[in-house]
C-alpha cells in the first residue's frame, strides 16, 4: 500500500475539488459499488475521471482549438501519433490492457 | 557518409511529399485509401523482441475498414540456473503472425459504432516462451506432456459518442479474447498435471476525452478485465496534453491497476515536445513503472514474477505531412526485478534485471 501513498495523497485534493464541481455525481453512490469499496485508492480516481468528463461540459469552441488540434496534442490510434508500443506490454505487464496469462498458470493466477 | 545518409533520407521524403501533395487524392472502391506501418525492437543481452505490422485502411463517407497484418519474433538465450540439473542452455526462436480487422461506422452526427476481430498464432511474450522451454526440458519425457501450440482469437465492439462537438467524447468498449496458452505443469504423487489451456478474457473499458481549455486536452480511461480463474483486474489511466507555448507541448500520464488479492501496479510519465518546423518535432520522455509482482498460490514452486520496478527514457523525431507522417524513437529501459525466493529460484534468469534498448519507427501514408 505504501507504493500508492504518493498517488492517494495527490488525488485527495483533486477529489475534493471534483466533489464541489460535479454535484450531479453522488460520492456515496460511487462508494457503494463493491469493487470500488474494496479499493480506496480507486475511489479517489473515479471522481477524477468524472471531474474530467464533466469539465468538458463547458466546451471549447472549435475556433479556439487550434493548439489542441495539433498532431502532438491528439490522442490517436495512428502509430505515428501514439507513444506506446506493442512490445511495452511485455516489460510493463500491469500497464497493458491485460489478457490471458501465458505459461505457468497452474502455479499462479 | 553515415551522418549524411539520414539527412538524405529526410530530404527525399520531403521532396517526395512536395511532389505528391499537389496530386488529387486517390480513390479505391470509392474510398480514400491509406496505409500505416509500425516496427519495434527491444533488445537486451539475452533477449531480442521485434514486432512489425502493416495496416491498410479504406475510408468511405460514413464507414472505415482496416486490415492489419502483424509479425512478432522472440529470440531468447535460454540459460537455466546452475542448480537446475535437468536444464540445458539453448537458443529459442519464435515467430508469431497476427491478423486484425476493424470497422468504424458513423451512425449519426455524433455517434460512431466500432467493431473488430483478430487472430494470433504463436507465443505472445518472451516469458511464455521461456517457461514453455523450462517445462519441456523438465517434463517432455513424462506421460501427460504435450507440446504447446498457443493461439488467440478476439472480438470487440464499442460505441463512441461525441457529446460535445469537437470537445467531449465518451467511448464504451467491450472485448472478448480466447487464448489457447502454453500451460504450466505440476507434478506430484498422482503424476503430471497440465494447467488450464484455454483462458477467456472479457474487458470493458470506458474512456472520456475532453478539450478542457484551448490549451489542454485530457483523456481518462477506466477498465475492468476478467480472465478465467482470476479475480477481475481494475485499472485506470489519466493522460493530459498541454500546449505550453506555440512550439512546446507537455504530455503527462499516470495510472494504476489492481487485482485482488495482492497485485498492484502504478505508472506514470512525462514527455516534452518542441516543434522545430511546421512539420517536424523533437520529443523526449521519461516514464516509470512499478508493480508488486504476480499473484501466486503455489505451496512449493511457482513461476509467478516477483515485483518489478522499471524506468524508461526516450528521444525521438516526428514528421507530420499532408500525405506522409512518421515517427522514430530511440530509448532505454532499466528493469529491476525484486529478488526471487526459494519458490521462484529456478526462474532467476527469467526474472533477472535487464537493460533494454528500444527502437520504434511508425508512419502513415495517405495515397
Amino acid at each position: 500500500m505504501t507504493a500508492f501513498s504518493f498517488e492517494t495523497s495527490s488525488l485527495r485534493e483533486t477529489a475534493g475539488e471534483a466533489g464541489q464541481a460535479t454535484p450531479c455525481i453522488s460520492r456515496n453512490s460511487i462508494r457503494s459499488i463493491p469493487w470500488i469499496r474494496a479499493r480506496p485508492w480507486l475511489f479517489r480516481l473515479v471522481p477524477l475521471a468524472a471531474a474530467l468528463a464533466v469539465t468538458g461540459c463547458t466546451g471549447v469552441p472549435v475556433a479556439q482549438q487550434r493548439l489542441v488540434s495539433r498532431p502532438g496534442m491528439i490522442f490517436s490510434d495512428a502509430p505515428e501519433l501514439s507513444s506506446r508500443g506493442v512490445l511495452a506490454a511485455q516489460i510493463e505487464p500491469g500497464r497493458s490492457a491485460g489478457g490471458a496469462q501465458a505459461a505457468g498458470c497452474t502455479a499462479c493466477r | 557518409m553515415k551522418r549524411v545518409a539520414p539527412l538524405l533520407l529526410l530530404g527525399l521524403v520531403w521532396a517526395h511529399e512536395l511532389t505528391i501533395a499537389a496530386e488529387p487524392a486517390a480513390r479505391l472502391f470509392g474510398a480514400a485509401p491509406s496505409a500505416e506501418f509500425n516496427a519495434e525492437l527491444l533488445h537486451a543481452s539475452d533477449l531480442t523482441l521485434t514486432h512489425s505490422s502493416d495496416t491498410f485502411r479504406l475510408a468511405w463517407t460514413k464507414t472505415e475498414a482496416a486490415l492489419a497484418i502483424g509479425l512478432a519474433t522472440i529470440a531468447v538465450d535460454y540459460t537455466p540456473v546452475p542448480f537446475d540439473f535437468l536444464g540445458q542452455t539453448t537458443e529459442l526462436k519464435s515467430t508469431t503472425p497476427s491478423f486484425q480487422f476493424e470497422l468504424k461506422h458513423r451512425a449519426g452526427a455524433r455517434l460512431e459504432l466500432l467493431a473488430g476481430a483478430g487472430v494470433r498464432h504463436g507465443f505472445d511474450s518472451y516469458r511464455a516462451l521461456w517457461l514453455d522451454e523450462y517445462f519441456r526440458q523438465r517434463f517432455a519425457r513424462l506421460a501427460g506432456y504435450r507440446r504447446a501450440d498457443p493461439s488467440s482469437l478476439a472480438v470487440s465492439v464499442g460505441v463512441r459518442w461525441e457529446y460535445l462537438p469537437g470537445s467531449g467524447f465518451a467511448q464504451l468498449g467491450y472485448s472478448r479474447a480466447q487464448d489457447d496458452v502454453a500451460p504450466g505443469y505440476e507434478i506430484d504423487f498422482n503424476g503430471l498435471r497440465r494447467g488450464q489451456e484455454t483462458l477467456a478474457t472479457d474487458t470493458v473499458a470506458l474512456t472520456f476525452e475532453n478539450v478542457v481549455t484551448s490549451r489542454l486536452r485530457t483523456r481518462v480511461e477506466v477498465r475492468v478485465i476478467d480472465t478465467t480463474g482470476r479475480k477481475p483486474r481494475v485499472g485506470a489511466e489519466a493522460s493530459a496534453n498541454f500546449a505550453i507555448a506555440e512550439r512546446w507541448i507537455a504530455r503527462v500520464d499516470f495510472g494504476a491497476s489492481d487485482e485482488r488479492p495482492t497485485f498492484r501496479a502504478n505508472f506514470g510519465g512525462v514527455e516534452l515536445e518542441f516543434a522545430l518546423t511546421e512539420s517536424l518535432a523533437v520529443f523526449a520522455g521519461a516514464h516509470a513503472y512499478r508493480d508488486t509482482g504476480e499473484i501466486e498460490n503455489a505451496l512449493l514452486f511457482t513461476s509467478a514474477a516477483p515485483g518489478l520496478d522499471s524506468r524508461r527514457g526516450e528521444l525521438g523525431l516526428r514528421h507530420d505531412g499532408a500525405k506522409i507522417s512518421w515517427r522514430v524513437a530511440l530509448g532505454t529501459v532499466a528493469s529491476d526485478f525484486a529478488a526471487t525466493n526459494p519458490a521462484t529460484d529456478f526462474f532467476q534468469n527469467l526474472y533477472r534485471d535487464r537493460h533494454w534498448l528500444s527502437l520504434r519507427a511508425a508512419g502513415s501514408w495517405r495515397f
